[in-house]
């Protein structure tokens, strides 16, 4: 166990030489990927080095960022402990998404290099060409390119970086219809991986499994507290991470003992083919979205020795909430449970007075895991706010404290919504649908029913001829899956509007469970 | 070969508004949101009622019904097997 005072990292350079000292005391802890192959952790090492050797030198002025956009696998793995060694911030990019969005999120990141794989490479050789930047491709066999050699024996100074905080970059649905690029710092990741380590007292006799893409925060926690215990890593790529079976096969290989994902992923484990039992496992962490009661009470059946946590955290705050679920008299919906050691927060009123007590408001959070900022100052401005001294970051997430201090979810001030462990705002839906040219008006909406939340879009066309198929080929460019609605309603009727004469999602959603009850 | 029905429960079941002749064979259902993870396992279950096909839990893989024309290979495929 670790038990390092972590204020002393300061720099992502620090971070890394931790990750290093800590890995090389279990060298023979292993990843293990999908396929069943395994990796130990001194090779993982030597893996890195050599993708540091192909990674251009580091600048001299200020903080850079790397873009790794791979198939989760061991090289990829590799390729975050690389950045990270050069004091650089990684990016990882969802290789589902389009690769417009690809693109565009590229152009406004400007890394110092960018790191794929063979079909990624496929995708953005053509971008990484005309934009000028370092492409680097994972299992890429051929000898480096005779200026990167060159470039690899000139000794890699260890003062310019030193002042490099920024760890990593994520990003996150937005409003506006772009992504938000969401900064992270090297002490943010360091302080969480020490509370994930401690709070599951994670060790060398443990596995955890890694269901998350690398591009989304609940990855964090996979790959540093791991990493940092000594913990076997087991890599579920894509295509195992929405298998049930594949997913159950995977846990018994390799001795999984920790299971973290969205609720989403654990149903597939709880539909999965042959009532399977997980004895081995003794943790069950999830996050990103209500938990279904009936598939709870099925997983309670598949890990009968694992405690369950249902923790709560979003992209900008990392984790800050967790509840430990009882597995008699269970409530439903789960609340949220209470903060982690090191979070303050406060319920503030509409007015953003705090609130004492038993009672309900916006959930305010202060952390040493709160994000940098948003790489656009006046987004963070928005999102945060300096209460007694401090900087909270405003969750838009509306909750209830019981008398008990137990914190419950109650709903949001705003217009995101998750769907299948995803975020996505709605407004940025909105953004992309009207900017189809055979649209005058759109809005979309959520209904929620016993298969979970559905995304639905209300159009109104200029004239005939539109259909759902149209929109769909429109969006697909643009947005990730998740945020394709399911249902269309295409109407040369306007958007129901409430009394103030504004589109109302909830008339919608209203309207719609109506008709389909 | 071509199967007259599948293309109907497709249109049916995930898109009442799009004319036949859109469905074209190539067109990625799953990228176009048109079949979702719970829309896949609709759409197996009437593959193994309407073509009496067994779909081994290898082959419960979204992957694997991207599109009319995987699926129209996957139906032959299956019934030379059970032929």
């Amino acid at each position: 166990m670790l038990h390092q005072d972590f204020f002393q990292i300061v720099g992502t350079r620090a971070f890394s030489d931790c990750l290093t000292v800590e890995m090389e005391k279990t060298p023979r802890s292993k990843i293990v990927d999908s396929a069943g192959g395994t990796t130990s952790y001194r090779a993982l090492s030597a893996l890195a080095e050599e993708i540091v050797a192909r990674l251009p030198g580091p600048g001299v002025l200020g903080e850079e960022v790397v873009a790794i956009c791979a198939e989760k696998s061991p090289g990829c793995l590799a390729a975050v402990l690389a950045v990270l060694s050069t004091g650089r911030a990684y990016a990882p990019l969802d290789p589902t998404h389009p690769d417009g969005r690809l693109m565009d999120i590229l152009t406004d990141l400007n890394p110092a290099a960018l790191i794929v794989d063979e079909t990624t490479a496929q995708r953005l050789k053509a971008w990484a060409l005309e934009m000028g930047v370092s492409l680097v491709e994972l299992g890429d066999a051929e000898p480096p390119a005779p200026a990167s050699v060159l470039e690899s024996l000139i000794p890699r100074p260890n003062v310019v970086v030193s002042q490099q905080n920024l760890a990593a970059v994520l990003h996150t649905s937005g409003s506006t219809g772009k992504p938000k690029r969401v900064e992270i710092e090297a002490h943010a990741l360091n302080v969480f991986q020490n509370w994930v380590v401690d709070e599951l007292d994670l060790n060398i006799d443990d596995c955890l499994l890694s269901h998350a893409p690398f591009a989304f925060d609940l990855s964090f926690l996979d790959i540093f507290a791991s990493l940092m215990s000594g913990a076997d890593l087991a890599l579920a790529d894509a295509k195992t991470a929405r298998n049930g079976a594949r997913l159950v096969e995977m846990m018994k290989q390799s001795g999984v003992t920790v299971w973290h994902s969205a609720p989403s992923a654990l149903k597939l484990v709880a539909q999965a083919p042959g009532n399977p039992i997980l004895p081995e496992v003794r943790s069950v962490l999830f996050a990103g979205e209500p938990m279904p009661a009936k598939t709870l009470e099925r997983l309670f059946q598949v890990f009968p020795n694992a405690r369950f946590l249902n923790i709560y955290g979003c992209t900008e705050t990392n984790d800050t909430f967790f509840y430990e679920v009882p597995r008699e008299g269970t409530p439903d919906p789960l609340p949220l449970g209470r903060k982690l050691p090191y979070v303050e927060y406060l319920l503030a009123d509409p007015e953003g007075m705090p609130i004492e007590g038993k009672g309900e408001g916006e959930l305010w959070v202060h952390c040493p895991t709160m994000m940098r900022g948003y790489s656009d100052p006046e987004l963070t401005a928005k999102a945060t706010v300096v209460h007694d001294g401090k900087r909270y970051y405003r969750s838009g997430d509306i909750v209830r404290r019981d008398r008990a201090g137990i914190i419950h979810f109650v709903g949001r001030n705003d217009s995101i919504v998750k769907l299948n462990g995803v975020r996505v705002d709605l407004n940025e839906v909105d953004t992309h649908l009207n900017g189809h040219a055979g649209v005058c008006e759109a809005l979309s909406f959520v209904t929620r029913s016993g298969e979970g939340t559905i995304l639905n879009a209300w159009v109104k066309t200029k004239g005939e001829g539109l259909n759902s198929l149209d929109l769909r080929l429109h969006l697909m460019k643009r947005l990730p899956v998740a945020a394709i609605p399911r249902n269309f309603t295409i109407s040369l009727l306007e958007v129901p509007k409430n009394s103030n004469g504004k589109a109302c999602r909830r008339m919608l959603a209203q309207n719609c469970q109506s008709a389909t009850a | 070969m071509s199967y007259p029905t599948l293309r109907t429960f497709i249109a049916e079941e995930f898109a009442m508004d799009i004319p036949a002749d859109q469905l074209t064979d190539d067109l990625d259902l799953i990228d176009t949101g048109i079949v979702d993870s719970l829309g896949v396992l609709k759409l197996i279950a009437f593959l193994e009622g309407e073509f009496e096909m067994t779909i081994t839990p290898d082959e419960l893989d979204a992957d694997l019904y991207r599109t009319i024309g995987q699926i129209e290979t996957m139906i032959d495929a299956k019934q030379v097997q059970a032929a």
